[in-house]
């Protein structure tokens, strides 16, 4: 077996599966206990001359939420190497310092997929109806592959850079709530004010659940036609910097 | 060829040095102790032969590759049981024995074969269920010692391995090494216990203050650094005291102490001359002398002894 997978196919047999489940726990609650006094309240709206269900607004929204949520698991796979020991003896092995980054980034990316998928599953009755074109869906699976790229490089990027659990698990939820909320995934870009949209636009976490919704219900945005474009840079300098900085870990201080 | 050749390897953090000076040469299916009291840079020294830090000087060939640029080539060769501890927490003992030979790429089927007489081995049968963060600090290290021996390494490592682990456990670590150097292994070992380095290895180098300060057999440092021995005397009939006092008068002979049970230990720089005057003695005061045995120094006394000579304390 390739060294890469290897290393992967460990990480999926030692990852923390309470971490796991409780990825899942916040998107399935949302769109099944959440959606339906929410929708209630906010009436099917138009987007770019749509209409769309609050539930199938969010229900596309969450896979891409799911992403992030698995993707950042990643960095914590990092963490528990380095707090058990698990990172030197593995260096010490049959594996370089490269080999072992980008396994920790496909493993966190294939934890956000397998998420994704999953809570796509559980969305699929709230979607009923969509005219899903291939165009779009690859449109979309392209969105929350780049979306795993991004959140898994920065996962890891964190991990790399603290020692103390307490410190890496705070920033972990901050940024996880952060992250949710000032973004499109709960609610439409238009309907929020100015400043906040500015915000929400610096979070790539939009670009994906724009893009995710793009592809799979048609509900375009003024800002999809740029927000691929710098996804796929973003992913691409996040890949280039979570290598950078597990090469850049110090071996010498234990 | 040797399995390891380094010349002058030297490696600073800021202005520090934790290692200045270390050459060496270990010949393939050798074990080589690498002794040294705290802070001597011998964990240093296996960091920088195992590629997990770069030198800051000097060279090294690790199985005939250079250290410097062919890390990759030279760690599917090796095996390592690092001074801190390493383990997958969330796994039982036999999965995580399974999961490091998965890691080394062993065959299933082999690596079961192999998992088997390590828990054998290694006391770890009755644990084999239990979860690696549930146990003690010596099953862990056990574990974390047997496992490098799921994969064929030809050069291994070994950082205080048998820190933390009972006399049945050493027991067996000394065994399966002692095994797979019969099979042509080669053995880097750190240790503090010196009697386990003094019966296991062929040569030993010690590293004080991040220098090598000498190297050789075991009995080279002992004849070298043991400093003085003892000699004991078994009398059979006459007074023993009488020897004692007769000794202490003799040249080379630092002291001489007659014990409850007739025996009397003569300490001496000179054993062979001693083992004469005690023969000479003995006649010319009638005794009859039941045996008379030179104790050799250990390893343990050479190497406190030289340790003090460069001024250490330890």
């Amino acid at each position: 077996m390739n060294r890469i997978a290897r290393l992967v196919v460990r990480d999926m047999w030692v990852m923390n599966r309470g971490l796991l489940v409780i990825q899942f726990v916040l998107p399935l609650f949302l769109l099944f206990v959440a959606s339906f006094p929410l929708s209630a309240l906010i009436a099917p709206f138009s987007v770019d001359g749509l209409a769309v269900t609050y539930q199938r607004f969010i229900a596309v929204g969450l896979v891409a939420q799911t992403t992030m949520t698995g993707s950042l698991v990643g960095g914590t796979l990092l963490f528990t190497d380095r707090r058990h020991g698990m990172f030197e003896q593995i260096l010490v092995g049959p594996f370089a310092k490269s080999t072992y980054a980008a396994s920790k980034i496909f493993s966190s990316m294939l934890i956000g997929l397998l998420g994704a998928a999953l809570v796509a599953l559980f969305g699929l009755p709230f979607t009923y109806g969509a005219a899903v074109t291939i165009p779009g869906a690859a449109a979309a699976l392209a969105a929350v592959v780049l979306g795993a790229v991004v959140f898994s490089g920065f996962s890891i990027i964190l991990a790399s850079l603290f020692k103390s659990l307490e410190a890496f698990e705070g920033t972990f939820n901050l940024l996880f709530i952060l992250l949710t909320f000032v973004s499109s995934t709960l609610y439409p870009l238009a309907s929020v004010p100015p400043a906040l949209r500015d915000f929400m636009l610096l979070n790539p976490l939009t670009y994906v659940v724009d893009l995710t919704r793009a592809g799979m219900l048609g509900l375009s945005s003024p800002y999809v036609w740029w927000e691929g474009p710098v996804l796929a840079v973003e992913a691409a300098v996040v890949f280039a910097l979570a290598l950078a900085s597990i090469r850049r870990i110090s071996l010498s201080g234990t | 060829m040797y399995a390891i050749e380094a010349l002058s390897l030297a490696k600073s953090y800021g202005k520090g040095e934790a290692v200045s000076d270390v050459s060496l040469k270990v010949g393939k299916g050798a074990v080589f102790g690498f002794l040294g009291p705290n802070g001597a840079g011998k964990t240093t020294t296996i960091r920088m032969l195992t590629t997990l830090i770069q030198p800051s000087r000097g060279d090294a060939r690790v199985l005939g590759f250079d250290l410097r640029s062919h890390g990759p080539e030279i760690r599917p060769h090796i095996g390592v049981v690092l001074q801190g501890e390493s383990y997958e927490y969330s796994k039982s003992v036999e999965q995580a024995l399974d999961l490091y030979g998965m890691l080394w790429d062993i065959p299933r089927r082999t690596r079961e074969e192999r998992a088997e007489t390590l828990l054998d081995e290694f006391g770890l049968e009755e644990h084999r269920k239990k979860l690696v963060q549930h146990l003690s600090l010596g099953l862990r290290r056990r574990l974390q010692v047997a496992r490098e021996f799921i994969h064929d390494a030809e050069l291994l490592f070994l950082d205080e391995p048998t820190v933390g682990l009972d006399p049945i456990a050493r027991k067996g670590t000394m065994k399966m090494i002692r095994e797979k150097v019969s099979r042509g292994l080669t053995v880097f070992l750190t240790t503090q216990l010196l009697d386990e380095a003094e019966t296991l290895c062929d040569r030993v180098a010690v590293i004080f203050g991040g220098k090598i300060i000498s190297e050789g057999t075991p009995r080279e440092l002992k004849d070298t650094y043991g400093g003085v021995r003892l000699v004991e005397v078994l009398v059979g009939s006459g007074d023993p005291g009488l020897l004692a006092s007769r000794m202490l008068g003799t040249r080379s002979v630092s002291g001489a102490v007659t014990d409850p049970d007739g025996r009397v230990r003569v300490w001496t720089s000179d054993p062979s001359g001693t083992f004469s005057a005690i023969l000479g003695a003995g006649e010319d005061l009638g005794l009859e002398l039941g045996s008379v045995t030179v104790r050799e120094p250990n390893l343990e006394q050479a190497f406190i002894n030289l340790i003090q000579k460069q001024g250490g304390t330890d």
